[in-house]
């Protein structure tokens, strides 16, 4: 029986550009001067049934991207990795990864001792077993919102090895993929197709002090911080609403016709719309700067944002010269 | 497999003959008394009538023997794997024994995983050999049973299992596992047939490994660049037993080592001894993440790919045996046909229709 751990290093160059392979559909975060992001990579040939998703992870300085890591790869034949989401503990690098699948019920895992090894909080292959969308550090716990058969769940567990002190609760509705987010004190979700945001004080028998919140259209994603929860809603376009956790109350703070990305940081909003980077503190959002290509992610520690934005260039290979698709990483910095 | 045949005392599968389906259990050497024996009841309930058994050096031989090579040497306790072997082939089982996790004395940091000293781990070959050569007095009266196939060491090629890998030399790191373990094998397979002449020695037992890159001493040597060195080094072995876990189906995956790739190394092999049987003494598939493995399928998906294990293997005549790992998921591996709250998953049936639907060739009878 093997048991090998691999953490894999400097597999990604660090500059103030930072460029990954591909166009996958990236999950990103920023806290404590660390940058996360997780790139989920459709298959890559149609005749190999094999999906992945790297979780990364790096050292913002000023607008610098440094000390790029790659601790965690999720690895599977049962599905396209649909529904990754990281996001950043402030503790160093660390981060919160799930990565579930449409048929599967992916991982649970915090990141990292201070080998650098990750701990799997929750991982049931059990065709019943509720898929994981969304996890936070909370404290002490890592906490994490799933749906199964039966319905929705609040997991739990601690980031120790094999600590066995996990738990599971019911919860109300049938959060999807983006619909959910749990960060230190609050846990935030939307059903699918729902308009509204549920959203309380996670603990390990359920969510206490549990509110809704209505968006006046479909939640399309939900991204909560201890005292704001920001969503994105379609209904006559597109909108990005924030809501106060304190009182309850909703707010447009930006409209478009593309689905933008959106990140949270602190009391920030940072919003992705075609090729626009934006932010929101308070009220209407901002713009702060823009791209070249499509914005795939973005995300924020509440006075940087990061862009990963989607381009391509024509490249020699042994083949011959052919367009090379690239997602880059960039700081913007000061957006307060 | 003309000069397998030759092999003074080897008797070989018959060519053409399917490769038996085995399961291991590897929460055998861990249970004794009425738990251990429900536990073999459930293993045969899954129709295997090949299993392979982990002999964990360590709680054998707790303390140093006098006389390694003695299996009556009163720093050997034996009992847990009397039972066990006994009860296998009361069971028509036919274990396979490995043997690994070098005792404290045996090696200088006193690790489990830590290279063992040659004489010490060669010396504890010829006392498994010895014991299970079907002369040996049982304790509760008549002999021990006949095991016939012996395992040098699991997985000596990954820092898990054999530790270092890799040493330090002029200022660069070289690969030091492979010669050690070549070492051993050389030094066991001569003590092993004085005491047990039938013993099929198998060596290799390499893990899941593709690429070497030495550059630290925890590196893992890849199958093939172990595999050569042990070439080089010209070790007897009687088979070779290599482990299997595909990345994709096992029509799909194409990496070294993979079942596409199996040719690479029974080209190797034949080097050692030409014809010389492949026992895939470890594969299977993963139904969830965990650290140790971050490569998972669905329930259905490792049903379906255990039958595709068994059409492919079937495609190999060399190879005899194939052993799925494991029976039961447990925190660090779950590629169980059986759940961690013992409830079955969807591949045990198909193992049974698998391990029933071969029959058992003579030379692997118990």
């Amino acid at each position: 029986m093997v048991v090998v751990v691999v953490a894999l290093t400097g597999a990604v160059p660090a500059g103030a550009v930072v460029s990954i392979g591909g166009w996958g559909t990236i999950s990103a975060d920023m806290a404590g001067g660390s940058l996360v992001w997780a790139d989920s990579q459709p298959a890559t040939t149609t005749t190999f049934t094999y999906w992945r998703t790297d979780a990364s992870a790096a050292r913002v300085s000023g607008n610098r991207i440094t000390e790029v890591i790659k601790p965690v790869t999720v690895r599977t034949s049962a599905g396209p990795i649909t529904g990754a989401q990281i996001r950043a503990t402030g503790v160093g690098r660390g981060f919160t990864l799930t990565a579930s699948g449409a048929s599967f019920a992916g991982p649970v895992t915090w990141c990292c001792t201070p080998e650098t090894l990750e701990v799997v909080v929750s991982s049931d292959g059990d065709h019943d077993a509720p898929h994981p969308y969304a996890a936070g550090l909370d404290g002490p716990r890592v906490r994490w919102i799933g749906t199964g058969p039966s319905g929705a769940v609040l997991g739990a567990g601690d980031p120790v090895e094999y600590a066995e002190r996990e738990a599971s609760a019911p919860i109300p509705g049938h959060p999807g993929p983006g619909l959910a987010s749990v960060a230190p004190g609050i846990a935030a979700w939307a059903d699918r197709g729902g308009s509204s945001i549920r959203f309380g004080v996670p603990a390990d028998t359920g969510v206490a002090g549990l509110r809704d919140a209505a968006q006046g259209g479909t939640v399309l994603e939900v991204w909560a911080v201890p005292a704001v929860i920001a969503a994105v809603v379609r209904g006559g376009g597109y909108r990005v609403t924030r809501t106060d956790v304190a009182t309850g109350g909703v707010t447009v703070v930006w409209r478009g016709t593309v689905r933008p990305r959106i990140a949270v940081g602190g009391s920030t909003i940072a919003i992705g719309a075609g090729r626009a980077v934006l932010t929101s503190r308070h009220g209407t959002a901002r713009r702060v700067g823009g791209t070249r290509g499509a914005i795939a992610a973005v995300a924020t520690d509440g006075s940087r944002v990061a862009v990963f934005e989607r381009t391509s260039r024509r490249a020699r290979t042994r083949t011959g010269a052919r367009t090379v698709r690239i997602t880059s990483v960039r700081i913007i910095g000061q957006v307060r | 497999m003309g000069a397998a045949a030759a092999v003074a005392g080897v008797a070989l599968a018959a060519p053409g003959q399917a490769a038996i389906m085995a399961l291991q259990d590897d929460q055998l050497p861990n249970l004794s008394g009425s738990a251990l024996e429900h536990r073999m009841d459930l293993l045969k309930s899954s129709g295997t009538t090949v299993t392979r058994v982990d002999i964990l050096w360590r709680n054998v031989a707790a303390t140093r023997p006098a006389i390694g090579s003695d299996p009556a040497d009163p720093a050997y306790d034996w009992s847990r794997y009397d039972q066990i072997i006994r009860g296998l082939v009361v069971r028509d089982i036919t274990p396979m024994l490995t043997y690994y996790w070098t005792p404290a004395w045996a090696s200088g940091t006193g690790e489990r995983n830590a290279a063992p000293r040659v004489a010490d781990a060669a010396a504890f070959a010829a006392a498994i050999a010895r014991r299970y050569n079907g002369t040996w007095p049982d304790g509760i009266g008549g002999t021990l049973p006949l095991v016939r196939r012996l395992e040098i060491w699991n997985e000596p090629n990954i820092a898990t299992f054999w530790y270092p890998q890799c040493r330090r030399q002029g200022g660069r790191y070289v690969m030091e596992s492979a010669r050690h373990y070549s070492a051993l094998v050389a030094a066991a397979y001569p003590q092993v047939k004085a005491v047990s002449p039938t013993s099929i020695v198998t060596g290799g037992v390499t893990g899941p490994v593709g690429g070497s890159v030495c550059d630290k001493a925890d590196s893992s040597v890849g199958t093939i660049t172990f595999a050569k060195e042990m070439v080089r080094q010209r070790v007897p072995i009687d088979a070779w037993s290599t482990h299997l876990y595909p990345i994709g189906s096992p029509r799909q995956a194409y990496f070294v080592p993979s079942w596409k790739t199996l040719p690479q190394i029974t080209g190797l092999v034949d080097r050692l001894r030409p014809g010389a049987p492949i026992y895939v003494t470890e594969t299977g598939y993963h139904t969830s993440y965990n650290r140790y493995h971050r490569y998972f399928v669905s329930e259905a998906q490792q049903a379906a790919w255990l039958d595709q294990t068994a059409q492919v293997a079937k495609t190999y005549p060399r190879v005899e045996v194939a052993v799925w790992f494991n029976l039961q998921d447990n925190p660090f591996w779950t590629g169980g046909l059986v759940r961690r709250d013992g409830s079955r998953k969807p591949a045990w049936a198909r193992f049974v229709a698998r391990a029933t639907a071969i029959a058992r060739p003579a030379t692997w009878a118990p």
